[in-house]
């Protein structure tokens, strides 16, 4: 009983993680507070959905179209909509996501409908067995899946010239500048990155969660916890807080309440918001 | 450009700025204008519909002032205002559906409540120094822990189901026979708070909050208590946005947690704050009169379409933040003359 628990919550968290780390790379380095995160996720579901209804391909392999799709769509929102309004207040800007989200999350309400929707991957319900577990397939894609991609993202920050120049840039853009780096383009990339994240994201999770225009609700706003417990900027940190999250959340709502699930994740921000600001996790583990 | 804004807005702050600088005609116009609000129910024969969309804008209007003060004043970006609506708006509810005491003292109840509420929150919040994002942040995560413990504990709350409000036709209890009664409660709490805003300006605590706000370091350098200004804001219009919380459950006589408490009514709120002009008491007015009549014309050209409406709506949104982010009002602030009378 407890395995499955941990088996289902290391899903959530491994979609937490996904949404939280792009989510955080676009805080980090652009230093915007993104809303639209959920919506985008949604969109990306869509995405994937109208390409399996419409080639009959199996979901997993809508993958690559889906994040390069997410990545063009995010590069797009920064370069036209985020950009402009960067030197102004804080609140215009994060009204700007908002309305993003809203756009998105209300256009897929009217021009679909709010029918709930699935997609049947090859895994379907099958499942195997893992250390006396039963595990789904599709379950364990979800996890490997979002432990590649989170590995792929810090090696990528890490070790190459363009990972480099998103780590100055979120540690001090003036001086970034001066050192010769397109500020602009490296916030459109992170942008695109953290989009692109999102993308991926919802293409391992509509095997398993339904469909519907309201679905990225949650995972936005559960999204921002990750990013601060995670610290701000602090790509991994964000994942290993999302992992930390989805877990606690499916445990607490077996054992506990159901109910009051999300409500626990929302204490654990405010008392982390309160007395460790900065993310529960050291300075030293921060990349960018 | 930091810089150039705070001397700029000092020596704005020296002289106070008041309605007195625009002369007569401000007078008259103001006196003009109130007595046709307050005409509008009862001297043109119009349709209840149309005094509804008043109410709502002098519901908003209010909300949008009272954000100004802690999000214009005070320069603390709350995302999650709407908790405080909400909190008024269950606790009168709560109190009359449970034990029978009457909304007026509920209101009362709600404001207090809030107040306290606002005061434990903001107290540690602004006392670690969480600043910009992390404030904002903060808010976020006050606005959806009360909005899922108010869904949450549903043999209480009623839950998302929400719960109707009993109906006895008794003043007493907030409820009327004659609804018009609901525009003119609405219009003493609207300009209730239009003149507290005002006055709050002319103020030493409110010129308190501007200074907070243009530099925070310079303010406390400056004799200041930094946290007594954020949280005087912060608490200010956490206690007005209950007493319109509980308005709006009483006009409704229904009471769910989307529509008093989630965060797309806050961000209604900012909205209507910063399309009017959120640093100006009269933004928030000026924003709900703008923007309520739209939404609402959205949603009834839409209604075979749900979801079309609130998607223009951020078109609107995104469109207006991008060519005029310091609102309406925001355009007066370069005349010396416009900007003392618009107290921007």
């Amino acid at each position: 009983m407890f395995a499955s628990v941990l088996v289902s919550g290391l899903v959530l968290g491994g979609i937490y993680s996904l949404v939280g780390a792009g989510l955080n790379l676009i805080f980090g380095v652009v230093k915007i507070i993104n809303f639209a995160q959920g919506a985008l996720l949604m969109f990306g579901a869509y995405f994937s959905y109208w390409i399996v209804t419409w080639l009959g391909i199996d979901p997993y392999l809508t993958l690559p179209i889906v994040a390069v799709g997410m990545a063009l769509l995010g590069y797009l929102i920064q370069t036209t909509l985020i950009n402009p309004v960067l030197k102004q207040e804080r609140t215009s800007q994060l009204l700007i996501t908002f309305g993003i989200s809203l756009l998105i999350q209300n256009g897929a309400l009217a021009l679909w409908g709010p029918d709930i929707r699935f997609v049947q991957s090859f895994a379907g319900y099958d499942t195997f067995a893992f250390l006396g577990i039963r595990v789904g397939v599709s379950a364990a894609i979800a996890i490997l899946g979002a432990a590649i991609i989170i590995f792929l993202l810090f090696v990528f920050l890490n070790k190459s010239k363009m990972g480099t120049a998103i780590r100055a840039v979120s540690q001090q853009s003036d001086s970034a500048l001066l050192a010769g780096i397109d500020v602009k383009r490296v916030y459109a990339i992170a942008f695109a990155i953290g989009s692109a994240m999102v993308g991926v994201a919802s293409v391992l999770m509509i095997p398993i969660y339904d469909i519907y225009p309201l679905m990225g609700e949650q995972f936005g706003v559960i999204a921002f916890i990750v990013v601060v417990l995670g610290g701000l900027g602090n790509v991994q940190g964000a994942a290993i807080a999302g992992v930390f999250l989805g877990v606690t959340q499916n445990i607490f709502a077996v054992y506990v309440s159901n109910q009051l699930s999300v409500a626990i994740l929302f204490l654990i921000f405010l008392i982390t918001l309160l007395f460790r600001p900065q993310g529960i996790f050291i300075r030293k583990m921060r990349v960018s | 450009m930091r810089n150039k804004k705070a001397t700029s807005e000092a020596s704005s702050i020296l002289t106070i700025p008041g309605l007195q600088s625009a002369g007569w005609p401000a007078f008259l116009g103001i006196a003009v204008i109130l007595i046709g609000i307050l005409a509008f129910p009862v001297a043109f024969d119009v349709r209840f519909y149309f005094v509804q969309v008043g109410i709502l804008i002098m519901f908003y209007a209010t909300l949008g002032t009272a954000w100004g003060i802690v999000g214009g004043y005070a320069g603390q970006h709350s995302i999650g205002q709407a908790a405080f609506v909400g909190i008024g708006a269950y606790t009168s509810t709560l109190l009359y559906m449970k034990l029978d005491i009457s909304p007026w003292i509920g209101l009362i109840a709600g404001m207090l409540l809030s107040a306290l509420i606002a005061a434990v929150i903001g107290y540690p919040l602004f006392r670690y120094g969480l600043k910009g994002d992390y404030f904002a942040l903060g808010t976020v995560a006050l606005g959806l822990i009360i909005f899922e413990i108010t869904t949450s504990f549903s043999t209480i709350t009623g839950g998302s189901q929400g719960i109707p409000l009993k109906y006895e036709e008794n003043p007493l209890n907030f409820q009327f026979p004659n609804r018009t009664v609901y525009y003119y409660i609405i219009f003493i709490i609207w300009i209730l708070t239009v003149f507290i805003s005002y006055k709050l300006r002319r103020s030493r605590a409110g010129f308190e909050m501007l200074a907070v706000r243009d530099d925070e370091i310079a303010a406390a350098r400056g004799g200041i208590s930094v946290l007594k200004a954020k949280l005087t804001a912060f608490i200010l219009a956490a206690v007005i946005s209950a007493a319109a919380g509980t308005f709006f459950a009483q006009f409704i006589l229904f009471l769910d947690p989307s529509t008093v408490m989630s965060l797309g009514i806050s961000v209604q709120i900012i909205l209507v704050a910063v399309l009017g002009g959120m640093n100006s008491y009269l933004g928030g007015t000026l924003g709900a009169i703008i923007l309520i009549p739209v939404s609402q014309l959205l949603a009834s050209t839409f209604t075979e379409r749900p979801g079309t409406d609130i998607a223009l709506y951020g078109v609107i949104l995104i469109v207006l933040m991008l060519f005029m982010p310091n609102g309406i009002l925001g355009l007066f602030r370069n005349s010396p003359k416009w900007r003392k009378i618009v107290g921007w």
